[in-house]
């Protein structure tokens, strides 16, 4: 299960800026969709890369669908050094972008992002609008229904708000 | 689930108009009653019942994980 109280007070607490994407964010939203990871796009500052790297950390992060006994260090150098990292955590499978195709890396995704409190933490996830930008940017058949779930809660919220 | 035309499920998106349309053929079997349920949710409400969910699926992964061992030990 993912533990997501323990993953935003793991990086809330250390002041990780970060912007929740994807599955997770779309249920934010009202999505009724179960998803099992957690996507968050991170800024990639030597100081925020440590703070990250810091909070990660105490989560035993592993690379995930890596061969057994390839050497693995979640450290600062290399998150520096590489860009996206997929991981399995003690808070559940997370998957971390430097950038994301139609969406760019966090500062030009933050004015899409919307904070919302959770668990106590003020959590940055992006709006429902770019989410469903960001999906149909990336252009996989898989997404293609998760898109109309999107979209038709975008036209319910719409609607409720009128 | 019904899925996708086969021809359009297997190559990469082509082109917008198309993957719109396919999105419109889904929009039509969206359960809309249960998006507004989960509207009347606080964002925190609405996590807790997708942990909540999570278990449930995990729940029932592991009875069917536990119901096949049978089969395998027989085959053994």
């Amino acid at each position: 299960m993912t533990d997501l109280p323990n993953l935003i007070e793991a990086l809330s607490s250390r002041d990780v800026r970060f912007i929740v994407i994807g599955g997770i964010a779309g249920v934010a939203h009202g999505a009724a969709r179960v998803t099992f990871d957690i996507d968050c796009v991170y800024e990639r500052s030597p100081d925020n890369v440590a703070r990250l790297v810091e909070a990660i950390t105490a989560l035993a992060p592993a690379l995930r669908g890596a061969p057994a006994g390839l050497p693995f260090r979640f450290d600062v150098s290399t998150v520096l050094a590489g860009l996206n990292f997929p991981l399995d955590t003690t808070a559940g499978p997370l998957d971390l972008f430097g950038e994301v195709a139609g969406g760019g890396d966090y500062a030009r995704l933050l004015p899409q992002a919307e904070e919302l409190r959770v668990f106590g933490r003020m959590c940055r996830v992006v709006s429902l609008r770019k989410l469903i930008e960001l999906k149909r940017a990336a252009g996989r058949p898989k997404d293609f229904e998760a898109i109309a779930e999107l979209e038709s809660l975008a036209e319910e919220r719409d609607l409720r708000d009128r | 689930m019904t899925g996708p035309p086969s021809d359009v499920a297997s190559g990469p998106a082509r082109d917008g108009d198309s993957i719109s349309a396919i999105i419109d053929l889904y929009k039509k079997d969206v359960d809309r009653s249960l998006l507004r349920s989960r509207l009347a949710l606080t964002p925190e409400q609405r996590l807790i019942e997708l942990m909540r969910m999570q278990r449930v699926a995990e729940e029932f992964a592991r009875a069917g994980r536990a119901a096949r061992l049978p089969e395998q030990d027989a085959s053994a």
